[in-house]
């Protein structure tokens, strides 16, 4: 339940916007100009408004497509991110979307057939080469499936072109729609894990890693490619065994030759979001670890880094093959 | 702190019979009522009013750690009932053509509705909304000093296109008095919200104690309140933080602003090693 629909007074009736405010027939509807008057006022608490934030039906203007910042891809030449929503229906402590924007209402862009003129656009500039998109950058792909019906659109768009590879990433078991559709190897579905400690500790509201699993092996079965992000490493005193504990539960169930890629990387968030997560969260203890700043980038000493990254990149190799490994290196 | 502010007497009244609030008499630029954390200014009608007593009374409780508003006042109204109370979640200034959304994080009975500011009573009422001469100036103020979340404005319906507008005080009075009840739990739950945020917080005394200890840059100054707001949600106080820091057998008794963010560190690593 969303505590308020404010809907852009360009999008009112907008097909899926009717849709979906059919689904919160009891929620107040109020009618706005652009969602920057309710998203951007800085006079906003993220943390309250977590606890029963709106939704925020919006046209998306321009720019639908953008590069992705460096070093964000999956070893692809042509990188572009989308976003669909701004913000995530969980709450995980460790993400830089806390610190991102002053409102933690969720945006959905319903006017997805913008989004797709603009990739069939980029596309077409680079014909004969593999272009990425990335649809989990500013918020969960998948999770919020039943509302915005987004992959449900996007399959689709994304078969008819021929180079256009998409990323889902998910922490959600949301795989229903994708179901329906007949698998395509270029559109991977990337969950995203971390071991139980950390899952308990900080993913608020992220179904169980069993779920997940579950989830996961559904499309397997039905011969989707899907990837693995274990992306941040915390550190604990008992990581490296929970981590392992992880890979061992996750490969009990899912065949690592049915892997397209896997990512580690340990936690670390540009500077000014830490600044930010840490002054709304000042009870947390993840920001209060051992934790330095090293070119802009808030994260573990680079030492304990590596000690990290090694031990996961050792379990991690006994389980997969070695060719879908991607680590992040954000350090070079 | 919880801050009602009205334009009339009359519309404040029922507040301060409900929470038994007693006038201030060391003020004098705008009536206050008072009692614990509840206070209730009378600002006057209008919206140069509204915003200078919101400012003022900020000012004046300038020491709190979070302020919560409410701006309770009757509105006018085309087809609502007379007496029908609403909460506020659009506000349009009339003239400036600004607006303003109060955020809708209360579960409350209380219906929400758009509000029109204008700056002389309105005869004309719209037919989806309801028209005052107060909440845009009382909102656009009050977040100047607290986050939306925390500001909000509950208006009850003193006329409309059948019933024109009360010049008795009584019966103004009488309609947010029959309210009171849904009023109050409202407010209710706005002061749980804003003990979230108290909660959060460091009083300014304690502040001071702290800042007493050695002289600490402005930087060292955010490090030491990232430090003591993380240590004290541990479940350490004040007085145990106090006491490490004044200890002679500690490791960090040399009472420089180095020494004390050094061990302040320490012990937050320590805390916030399993997470």
């Amino acid at each position: 339940m969303v505590s308020c629909v404010y809907v852009e007074s360009s999008v009112k009736h907008h097909e899926r916007t009717l849709r979906i405010l059919a689904r919160f027939k009891n929620a107040p509807v109020v009618e706005i100009e652009h969602h920057g008057e309710v998203f951007n006022p800085s006079a906003q608490n993220f943390r309250l408004q977590k606890s029963n934030p709106a939704l925020i039906l919006a046209h998306k203007n321009n720019r639908h497509a953008l590069p992705t910042p460096e070093g964000y891809g999956l070893g692809g030449k042509h990188n572009f991110y989308f976003s669909h929503m701004l913000n995530c229906l969980y709450d995980c402590r460790y993400c830089f979307l806390q610190g991102m924007y002053n409102s933690a209402h969720q945006v959905i862009f319903v006017n997805y057939e913008d989004f797709d003129d603009d990739i069939t656009q980029i596309c077409a500039q680079h014909q004969s080469e593999p272009v990425w998109f990335f649809s989990g950058y500013d918020c969960d792909s998948l999770a919020y499936e039943p509302v915005t019906q987004f992959a449900n659109f996007f399959v689709p768009a994304f078969k008819k072109i021929d180079n256009a590879w998409l990323e889902l990433r998910t922490k959600s078991t949301q795989v229903r729609q994708l179901l329906k559709h007949e698998p395509c190897e270029r559109i991977i579905t990337a969950f995203s894990f971390t071991e139980q400690h950390s899952h308990d500790k900080l993913e608020h509201g992220v179904p169980s890693i069993e779920k997940r699993i579950d989830a996961m092996r559904l499309l397997v079965e039905a011969g989707w490619p899907i990837g693995l992000r274990f992306d941040p490493i915390v550190y604990h005193e008992n990581y490296q065994a929970s981590f392992s504990h992880l890979l061992e539960t996750i490969f009990s169930i899912i065949d690592p030759n049915c892997l397209h890629s896997v990512s580690l990387g340990a936690f670390r968030l540009p500077k000014n979001n830490f600044r930010q997560v840490n002054k709304l969260y000042p009870d947390e203890s993840l920001f209060h670890q051992n934790l330095v700043l090293d070119n802009g980038i808030v994260g573990y000493p680079l030492a304990q880094e590596e000690e990290m990254m090694r031990y996961c990149e050792q379990q991690l190799l006994q389980h997969i093959p070695t060719h879908c490994y991607q680590p992040c290196k954000w350090h070079e | 702190m919880l801050i009602w502010v009205a334009a009339m007497h009359c519309e404040a009244k029922p507040v301060i019979d409900f929470f038994r609030l007693k006038k201030s008499h060391d003020h004098h630029a705008f009536d206050i009522y008072e009692k614990d954390n509840i206070c209730c200014i009378v600002s006057g009608i209008g919206k140069l009013n509204s915003a200078a007593a919101t400012a003022w009374v900020a000012a004046l409780h300038r020491q709190s750690r979070s302020i919560a508003w409410i701006n309770i006042g009757t509105a006018g109204s085309e087809s609502f009932a007379i007496g029908s109370a609403w909460s506020i979640n659009k506000i349009s200034d009339i003239e400036s053509g600004h607006r303003y959304y109060p955020v809708p994080l209360i579960n409350s009975q209380l219906p929400a509705k758009h509000c029109q500011t204008h700056n002389q009573p309105d005869n004309q009422y719209d037919s989806m909304s309801l028209s005052d001469m107060e909440a845009s100036a009382f909102f656009s103020t009050a977040t100047r000093f607290s986050s939306g979340e925390l500001i909000h404005c509950i208006k009850v319906v003193s006329d409309n296109s059948v019933t024109p507008c009360s010049r008795n005080k009584n019966e103004v009075s009488q309609l947010i008095q029959q309210n009171m009840k849904v009023i109050s739990e409202f407010s209710q739950a706005l002061i749980e919200i804003n003990q979230q945020i108290e909660q959060m917080g460091i009083s300014e005394t304690d502040w001071q104690r702290f800042l007493a200890q050695a002289h600490f840059s402005q930087t060292q100054k955010i490090q030491l309140k990232s430090c003591l707001r993380f240590l004290l949600s541990q479940g350490d106080s004040i007085d145990s933080l106090m006491a490490v820091i004044s200890s002679g057998a500690n490791a960090f008794s040399i009472k420089n602003s180095q020494s004390i963010l050094s061990g302040l560190a320490q012990r937050r690593i320590d805390f916030s090693r399993n997470l």
